[in-house]
């Protein structure tokens, strides 16, 4: 295996770290720099040298080595820890490279570690994603997939799926001896299902938490959407005047809220009848931010009341819905009721889901918006509760998801009689999420078969 | 110099030795047959059946391609059943009982009549002169000359029989066996190992109470393992179920110091797929009913098989333990179970796909000596290793099977590919494109290839078309035939407990539903759905549509995986040089067993497809190769 180095560290920190890894990472750290490293077997080692280039002394540095197996990416490798200077960094670097070590590719150290079994490929995706993690959220799945969570649950979809397909081998292949019913296949396919859809909706949820829940401010032109959205900031970002239609483009500012980060949308006034073509496309950018919006903030004015346009907005809206009730100071309380009220009714007639819809009532010019947060939090929190920690990875959802309509598919053939085509599908399933079941061979199966069954002539 | 000279000498008269010389017979070839004994052509020694699981699609297959299996079982037959039935139709398969003298006087029969010689003597010698088969030597000293020599030796070498405390050197039935052979083998670069066997008492039938056990009665009017013949229902006998008792266990565990596997004195690498009752009863203490099959072993004795009760354990034990089954108490031993030890030569490493050995041209090894279990799986190998002797003999491309074109493939790619600590079994589990192996299209997939090889005549392959075609035809009848939701429609779905349509679909998408089968349909919509040619047909088309989407699912697979397995690794190619470039665990299975190629590679437990597309890439493209090991084109 040859011999990688790059930066650890980004520029501009007081200290820098350079890291070397590969069968010869001692061999050339000192021929570099002729010192002399004194490693000890099996020990780590700092000591703090001066390194030279020719007869100059570059820097003083803490040298630290770590001998195979026991390092990051379980080869030798040594840190050296340097000033921060990125003169002294790019001189290390290309030192070591003149010397015969080869800049490493992003993520290589990380590879390395995992194909030499320092860690599995689920750890080391979660470490990615631990340096990525922006909110307490996203550092708490992250940290508990590096701790394996996330495998143990993997581990239960594997015993699981091996369990059910020894059960369809014993069947199938010593037909006059196992004789299992079809009930017995359903119930354990079910649990195989049970558990991906479980991984399924946690990785759905995961993308949402790693990336940012998009909340979308919507409402008629003047009905304090602004001062929602400023509120909510906590700061003068969106100019607000009594003139309907100030707001024509979105604003749009990410914020955290309880832990989650959330990219706020403000969109622009929506009125009925547009006058002009860019009014209208902005009309059309507005609803399909709506559509998009994980938690929707629709602003009623209520001196105006709940018409035909915040129905025309809710019938948009595909996530959660949050009604601010605005302008609660200019309103008597039975107002407030009668709004309520006749949201309620539309809610009830048009089948809307009524769980999805919450109320908040708020004077957002005067920052009165604490029931807004409240809910918002309250929200956020059911849908980014993920059961199983696990980081989002595009290509793993789609896998999953895959291998989730199998699953769905084995339980339908069970259902149809066809433990034939059922235990095919089992074997998709297998083959589909090779990469983190590891291989399932036949033998094994067998095996599980033979202690399970008393099989025999 | 030579008394006589062959193009192929056949050693051994089992399952794998007859059809290794009818096939070599077909293809026009000189052949003899040698064998101690012409009486006993096609013994089965242990269970009077044939088929079941895997092994049903392995005689299908054998018949398609011209062997002689299908045909001798259809002569001998005391009853065939279909097993399976409820299962969906990918697993349906046959199994037959076997009159198994009527068989060994079939086989011989079918041999005199095709031509091939067969003669009683004992191949003490195969001669081989730089590496080459010259011929061979008898224990007649005889000397015949050929250029290809099929060792289907079967149980027979170096074989000691243990029963009880006793072992002594014999054949299976105490027939005569061969001590010679082996030790002349092993110096030209071939090795053994030894493996074993058992096989239960058998009883006298007029001391057995049939009443106490449920019978299993057989099916009529279905196709045999022959092709285009049907099961008659006149000579059909039942076999029968029954079941040890806590007694039974009981008297196991207090004699268990006389069986031979606590005692020792036999090879540990038994099947695990066939243990015997004192095996079942150290490994599952706590289950008392263990299912013995009663089943006939022939129309003309009355003697009576009795599957489930392997054992070498002491005679006395033996009466004891059917003392024990109320069914059995006063059943009359005939013949005491014993267990056999014999010579295996591991395929793995040693022989070619073709079956010939790697260090001697001209030597094919097939059958039980190759590690294998089975009178179908022995056949199986006989018919490829005589197909590739006189292949061979053309100088012509031999046959070597892929795994997605037959049962017969995955058996031969899996002796060859891997090592087995035990007899090994065909099971269907192995067969990993069985969606589209399914015992109803062997003829479909096999018969073209023996037809361009001479070894099936015009006449069969045209029927086979023929079936083929109106199947194929029928098929796309029934995807473009369009139904209307009318309310006659309607009324005749709410009938047989179908849901109305609320669209035109086509008749292949009501077949599909569950409650649907060919039959149904053709009762429904007689103006559109035509009486096929056989029910045999009629299912097979019923297969198609209703499989349609896990067959193709299946077929897109075939294609990626066998593109990604075709590469070699060159001879002492450094694994090492991979560290870090594959995960260790790979590595390390691949160092064990330093595999040949991709596909050696491929069956490995611990190898993924991911690594495998890699090596793949690795060992096919050079630049990838120099790129990943970082050296230029004059290191390596």
């Amino acid at each position: 295996m040859d011999t990688i180095v790059a930066p650890a560290t980004p520029t501009g920190g007081a200290i820098a770290i350079v890291r070397v890894s590969g069968e010869d990472a001692f061999h050339i750290v000192e021929s570099s720099f002729k010192v002399n490293l004194a490693v000890k077997d099996g020990k780590w080692n700092a000591t703090l040298k001066k390194l030279k280039i020719g007869d100059e002394v570059l820097d003083e540095c803490i040298v630290l080595t770590m001998p195979a197996p026991k390092s990051y990416t379980g080869e030798n490798m040594v840190e050296i820890h340097s000033h921060g200077s990125s003169f002294i960094v790019r001189k290390i670097v290309d030192t070591l490279i003149k010397h015969g070590a080869r800049a490493a590719q992003p993520g290589e150290f990380t590879k390395r570690a995992v194909l030499n079994g320092k860690m599995s490929i689920l750890q080391a995706e979660a470490i990615n994603w631990l340096i990525r993690s922006e909110n307490s959220k996203g550092w708490e799945i992250a940290k508990k997939q590096l701790e394996g969570e996330f495998e143990a649950v993997i581990r239960k979809l594997r015993k699981g799926i091996i369990d059910l397909a020894s059960d369809m081998v014993a069947d199938l292949d010593f037909s006059d001896q196992v004789e299992l019913s079809m009930d017995y296949f359903e119930k354990k396919a079910r649990y195989v299902l049970g558990v991906l859809e479980k991984i399924v909706k946690s990785l759905e949820r995961s993308v949402v938490i790693f990336n940012e829940t998009k909340v979308v401010i919507a409402g008629r032109p003047n009905a304090g959407k602004s001062s929602l959205m400023n509120s909510l900031l906590g700061r003068d970002r969106v100019i607000v005047s009594d003139i309907e239609g100030t707001t024509r483009d979105f604003v749009s500012e990410t914020v955290n809220i309880g832990g989650f980060r959330i990219r706020l949308v403000d969109t622009a006034g929506i009125r009925l009848n547009a006058s002009d073509e860019v009014e209208r496309e902005g009309i059309r950018k507005a609803y399909r931010e709506i559509e998009g919006a994980t938690v929707l903030l629709l602003v009623v004015d209520l001196e105006r009341g709940f018409g035909d346009y915040e129905k025309n907005v809710l019938l948009s809206a595909n996530g959660e819905i949050i009604i601010v009730l605005n302008k609660s100071d200019r309103v008597d309380d039975s107002r407030i009721s009668e709004v309520m009220e006749s949201v309620t009714t539309w809610v009830k007639n048009e089948e809307l889901d009524c769980g999805r819809v919450n109320f908040a009532i708020t004077v957002a010019k005067d920052g009165i918006i604490h029931e807004v947060v409240d809910k918002l939090k309250t929200i956020l929190k059911g849908i980014l509760d993920v059961e199983i920690p696990v980081v989002p990875q595009e290509r793993y959802l789609a896998l999953f998801k895959d291998a989730h309509k199998r699953a769905q598919e084995v339980v339908d053939a069970v259902r149809n009689g066809m433990l034939d085509a059922a235990s095919f599908l089992l074997e998709e399933i297998v083959r589909d999420l090779e990469f983190v079941l590891g291989k399932v061979d036949v033998e094994e199966v067998l095996d599980e078969v033979f202690s399970k069954f008393c099989i025999g002539k | 110099m030579f008394d006589d000279k062959y193009d192929v000498v056949v050693i051994g008269a089992g399952h794998a030795g007859i059809e290794a010389a009818a096939v070599v017979k077909r293809m026009g070839k000189k052949v003899c047959l040698f064998t101690f004994d012409l009486d006993t052509i096609g013994l089965t020694p242990c269970n009077p059946a044939v088929g079941g699981p895997g092994k049903g699609h392995l005689v299908f297959e054998i018949d398609a391609m011209g062997g002689v299996m299908g045909e001798l079982v259809h002569r001998s037959y005391t009853q065939i059943r279909v097993l399976m039935t409820s299962r969906g139709n990918t697993a349906r398969v046959l199994r037959a009982q076997i009159d198994k003298k009527m068989y060994q006087l079939e086989a011989r029969k079918i041999l005199e009549e095709m031509g091939v010689d067969v003669k009683q003597d004992e191949v003490v010698e195969i001669v081989i002169e730089k590496g080459r088969v010259k011929g061979v030597k008898t224990a007649l000293g005889k000397l015949y000359s050929c250029e290809k020599v099929i060792l289907t030796a079967g149980t027979y070498l170096d074989a000691e029989i243990v029963l009880g405390f006793k072992k002594w050197r014999a054949g299976p039935s105490n027939h005569m066996a061969s001590y010679a052979l082996t030790k002349r083998l092993l110096k030209h670069g071939v090795e053994v190992t030894r493996f074993q066997t058992a096989t239960p008492m058998r009883v006298d039938g007029r001391t057995i109470d049939f009443q106490l056990m449920k019978p299993l009665m057989p099916d009529v009017g279905i196709t045999s393992f022959k092709f285009g013949k049907k099961v008659d229902k006149i000579r059909q006998v039942p076999s029968y179920l029954t079941y040890t008792t806590k007694e039974t266990v009981e008297v196991i565990k207090q004699h268990l110091s006389t069986s031979p596997i606590v005692i020792g004195n036999i090879a540990e690498a038994g099947p695990r797929f066939c243990p015997s009752i004192d095996r079942k009863v150290i490994n599952f203490p706590e289950k008392p009913d263990h299912q013995i099959f009663v089943e006939p072993e022939g129309f003309n004795t009355v003697e009576w098989y009795l599957q489930g009760l392997t054992t070498s354990m002491p005679p006395y034990v033996q009466h004891k333990i059917l003392e024990s089954i109320p069914s059995l108490k006063r059943a009359r031993i005939t013949r005491y179970g014993y267990a056999i030890e014999y010579n295996v030569f591991p395929p793995f490493k040693q022989l070619k796909p073709t079956l010939e050995h790697i260090n001697v041209k001209g030597l094919y090894f097939a059958g039980q000596i190759n590690g294998t279990s089975g009178y179908e799986e022995a056949a199986a190998q006989g018919l490829i290793a005589g197909i590739n002797a006189a292949l061979s003999l053309d100088g012509g491309k031999e046959l070597v099977l892929s795994r997605s074109s037959s049962y017969i493939g995955v058996l031969i790619d899996d002796i060859t590919t891997k090592s087995f600590t035990e007899p090994y079994r065909l099971y269907t589990s192995r067969v990993e494109y069985r969606m589209i192996l399914r015992a109803s299209t062997a003829y479909f997939r096999l018969t073209p290839i023996a037809y361009r090889l001479g070894v099936v005549d015009r006449k069969f392959y045209e029927e086979v078309e023929r079936l083929r075609k109106e199947i194929q035809r029928t098929v796309e009848l029934l995807k473009l035939k369009k139904i209307a939701p009318t309310k006659k429609v309607n009324e005749k779905l709410k009938e047989v407990g179908s849901t109305a349509l609320s669209k035109k679909v086509s008749l292949a998408e009501i077949l599909k539903r569950p409650e649907f089968n060919y039959s149904l349909l053709k009762r429904l919509f007689p103006e559109y759905v035509p009486e096929l040619s056989s029910p045999d047909a009629e299912f097979e088309v019923e297969t198609e549509i209703k499989y349609e989407a896990y067959i193709k699912r299946q077929l897109s697979r075939v294609w990626k995986r066998e593109k990604f397995e075709k590469f070699e690794v060159p001879e002492g190619f450094d694994w090492n040089l991979l560290r870090g470039k594959i995960s260790a665990e790979a590595l390390d299975e691949l160092i064990r067993t330093s595999p040949s190629s991709g596909k050696e590679i491929a069956r490995l437990a611990r190898v993924s497809e991911e690594d495998l597309v890699f090596l793949y890439q690795f060992f096919r493209d050079k630049k990838f190769r120099l790129r990943i090991l970082g050296m230029k084109a004059e290191e390596l």
